[in-house]
This record gives C-alpha cells, sequence and structure tokens, in this order.
C-alpha cells in the first residue's frame, strides 16, 4: 500500500469514528496524535468524498444496476419454470421476479427512459394563493381543464 | 417556479383516471380576491375564463370600437362610472351587464345594484344570466335563495331586478343602474331611473346603459347623442368585434368582404362567422348596419326616410 493510499484509508477510519460518535479528543487519543491531525484528517475525508463524487460514471453505475436487477430477474423466472409446481418456494421466486422488475421500471423511469403517466391529479390544499404567479398558474389550470371537457372541477 | 401540475394532463383528467379538483381551493382563490382584489385586468378575465367559461373578447378588430373586454374591466376596477354599450344583436351586452354586477355584488362587499330592462321579459334575460354565475364556489355567499326580483349577498350586497313601470324606480338608492335596451324603454321610465344611483360605502354611483340603436330618433340615439353632455363614456362593439377568429374562409369570395375588409382574422370573439354571413343575407341593408355594424339607427318605418333634423329644422 502506497503512502497515499494509507493516508486516505486513515481519513476515512477517523471519518467512521466520528461518524459512529466519537468526539475528536478521543479519536486523537486514540490515534496518539493532536486533535488538529485529526480536524486535518475529517478535511481530508470530505475532499476525499467530493473526489469520489465528482469521478462517477453515471451510465456506468445505471448500466451496472440494470444489469443486476437483469440477472435477478431473469434468475428468479428460470428457478420458477423449475420448481415443482404449488410450492412455496416457486411462489417466492416470481416474487422475487416481480420485485425486480418493479423495480426496474422504478428506475427506469427515474432517469427518464420511461415516462410515468399520472393516474391521479393532486392539488395540494392550502395553495399560497397570495403569490400571483401560483394564482396564474392555478387559472390556467382551470381553463386547461374545462378546454379538455373535464367536468369535476368543482367549479 | 417547479409547476404543481407538470404532469400529462391528458391522462390525469381523462375521465376514466381519478382527475378531482378540489373544491375548496376554488372557495380558498374566491376569497382572496373577495379580500384583495384583482391585480390586473388581465388577472381579471383569467379569473371569468376559468371560473365561467366566458372568453370575454378583447382584441381590437376595428379601429374605432372597444372590445367588450375592455369594457368590462373599465367598469369593475371604477375606471368609468357612467358609460353606454352600444352593441350589436347578440353581442353579449346583457351578459357582460349582468357578469359586471356578479362581479361587482360578490367583490365588493355593500355594492347595491338595480336593473331595468326595456322590458320585463329583457330585465328576465339579465336574472337567467346572473343565475348562470351562481356556481358553487359562489353559492355560499348568496343569503337564502337568489329571486327574480331581488337577490341577497352575506357582504351586504344586492342585486334587485325591476320591472318596466314608473313605480319599481322609485324607492332606496343603490350605487349602481344598469339599463339594458334603452331603445325599447319609455323615455319618462328612463329619465325617472336615471335618478336612482347614489353613492355609498365607498362605491361611487354609476349608470350602465346597454343597446342597440335600431330606432331613428329613437331613445339610445338620444343617449348617444347627448353622452359627451352628460358625461357618459362611449363604449361601441360591432359583430366583427364578437366575431370568432376567421381562419381559412377566402376573403374575395366571402359575403361579409365589403364591410369586414379581412378583419375578422384578428377577432377572438364567440359569434360564428356562418351565423353572421347567414343573418347578413336575410336583413336588409339598413337593418344590418343599424343592428349589427352599429353605423346609424334605420330608418325603416319612417315615412320621410331622407328626413334629416340638421337639415330640415330650422
Amino acid at each position: 500500500m502506497s503512502k497515499r493510499d494509507e493516508m486516505e484509508e486513515r481519513c476515512l477510519e477517523v471519518k467512521e469514528l466520528q461518524v459512529l460518535g466519537m468526539k475528536v479528543p478521543q479519536i486523537a487519543l486514540m490515534y496518539s496524535v493532536t486533535e488538529r491531525s485529526i480536524w486535518n484528517y475529517l478535511r481530508r475525508a470530505r475532499e476525499l468524498f467530493s473526489r469520489t463524487a465528482r469521478n462517477l460514471n453515471h451510465d456506468e453505475i445505471l448500466g451496472e444496476t440494470v444489469k443486476i436487477l437483469e440477472r435477478i430477474r431473469t434468475k428468479a423466472m428460470r428457478h420458477f419454470h423449475l420448481c415443482e409446481e404449488n410450492t412455496a418456494v416457486k411462489v417466492g421466486y416470481l416474487n422475487t421476479a416481480l420485485k425486480a422488475t418493479e423495480k426496474l421500471v422504478q428506475l427506469y423511469q427515474e432517469v427518464g427512459v420511461l415516462v410515468k403517466v399520472p393516474e391521479r391529479l393532486a392539488v395540494e390544499e392550502g395553495l399560497p394563493f397570495e403569490d400571483p404567479e401560483i394564482r396564474k398558474e392555478y387559472l390556467a389550470l382551470l381553463k386547461k381543464a374545462r378546454a379538455k371537457g373535464e367536468k369535476n372541477l368543482g367549479l | 417556479m417547479k409547476k404543481i401540475w407538470d404532469c400529462d394532463f391528458k391522462m390525469a383528467m381523462s375521465p376514466s383516471s381519478h382527475g378531482r379538483m378540489d373544491v375548496r381551493e376554488n372557495l380558498r382563490l374566491v376569497e382572496h380576491y373577495r379580500s384583495h382584489g384583482f391585480k390586473d385586468p388581465e388577472e381579471l378575465l383569467e379569473f371569468i375564463e376559468a371560473f365561467w367559461g366566458l372568453r370575454i373578447p378583447r382584441a381590437k378588430v376595428c379601429p374605432d370600437h372597444t372590445p367588450p373586454a375592455e369594457y368590462l374591466a373599465a367598469a369593475f376596477l371604477e375606471e368609468v362610472q357612467d358609460c353606454v354599450c352600444w352593441a350589436n344583436r347578440s353581442g353579449g351586452k346583457t351578459l357582460n351587464g349582468a357578469l359586471l354586477t356578479w362581479l361587482d355584488s360578490v367583490f365588493k362587499a355593500g355594492c347595491e345594484t338595480k336593473i331595468l330592462g326595456g322590458s320585463g321579459e329583457q330585465s328576465l334575460r339579465m336574472y337567467e344570466h346572473i343565475k348562470g354565475f351562481l356556481t358553487p364556489p359562489f353559492q355560499h355567499l348568496v343569503e337564502g335563495e337568489a329571486l327574480r326580483t331581488r337577490t341577497h349577498l352575506v357582504n351586504g350586497s344586492n342585486i334587485q331586478i325591476l320591472t318596466a313601470s314608473s313605480k319599481s324606480v322609485r324607492g332606496p338608492h343603490p350605487q349602481k343602474l344598469k339599463l339594458d335596451e334603452v331603445d325599447e324603454m319609455a323615455p319618462e321610465l328612463y329619465e325617472a331611473a336615471l335618478l336612482i344611483p347614489k353613492s355609498a360605502k365607498g362605491i361611487r354611483a354609476s349608470v350602465q346603459i346597454y343597446s342597440t340603436m335600431h330606432k331613428a330618433y329613437g331613445l339610445m340615439n338620444r343617449v348617444i347623442t347627448e353622452a359627451a353632455e352628460s358625461g357618459y363614456r362611449i363604449y361601441k362593439w360591432c359583430i366583427f368585434c364578437v366575431m370568432e377568429k376567421c381562419i381559412g374562409r377566402d376573403c374575395d369570395t366571402c359575403e361579409l368582404w365589403e364591410d369586414c375588409e379581412g378583419r375578422a382574422r384578428q377577432a377572438d370573439g364567440f359569434y360564428p362567422v356562418e351565423d353572421a354571413i347567414s343573418a347578413k343575407r336575410k336583413v336588409s341593408r339598413e337593418t344590418w348596419e343599424s343592428e349589427m355594424l352599429c353605423r346609424m339607427p334605420s330608418q325603416e318605418g319612417l315615412i320621410y326616410k331622407e328626413f334629416d333634423l340638421s337639415i330640415h329644422v330650422i
């Protein structure tokens, strides 16, 4: 392990201890270093997290997740077909396949691959009508609904 | 700002879905306007369109006419007190009068209005229109029942429909007076009615007159002639000001061309082009000009059609 890797490892450990609830003086005592050094480790840990986030390849992560979910679904379905009839295990496999499918659809919707069609339009109660922009949009919505022939407008 | 209804509206509002607007929000919006008023004429017109599905024509089609929306906004926002709406048949005069009466009553606490029609039937038409505005977001504002004779609102406003009799124009003095179809009104009744309005509760007295001018030397003719002297502002709109937008019709072969000259292409009203063509075919040129184009009173029925008050009277 290089010196740099060791340093990164130390920073992450310190951060983990802080997350677990230890105070900076306690961590300093544990590593026999000054409190200032612990604060430095924590700062570097933050930088490390930011760098990691910046370097994330979204497509890669998405692709990886999709692949895993598809594998789960395929395997679950294969086992479901291979299972003997009417066993709880068989139902379990089917459930797993369905769950994986649901997760996949959800994922596709979240990233915009699938367009999510709303089942119901709900207008929050207590809209801030003192905002002219809100009033304008609300009136526009009523007009649009009228134009679409919607009867149930409470008007 | 993120729009709260950013979604596929077609699906959300389709009858098969559970799309439902909350009536309470409509009530809250009405209450907001009742306490804070409307920001500008545009907001008022949008409100009318959203709550009653009425699109008041806004486009300025004829250079010397005023679109009805301009009148409605100016009258409601009290930019004008006494005025005359000289408009064509089916131009929405009674409807605009009724709408303005209802808006005044709802949004101006303590606003009292008397409506007098050229005939009992005419007054009744105004009442029928007002009843049409009494939709769910406004029903809680009416005290008791909206009667043919009088409607009381919880904010102290009231609307009284008068019969065309001299007795009915006597009595209490509300702030607003609406005279519908004065060309059909007896001059004595008109004179007596003008003394009805009186400013009160911070609302200025006003007289608003709606009519076509279909009689040469009739009452409307007199009202218009004396308008400047009497302090009436004239709002005038013709069939083209309230006509629906003309799309795809060939102007070269159109029967309306001699009067329209392509103006209907800028219109945004409600009067069907086909109906206008049909009406023009059915009536005489004089009737068409006076009743639909608001140009001059018809001289039909006069013994001496060429008689001119300025030439033949010393």
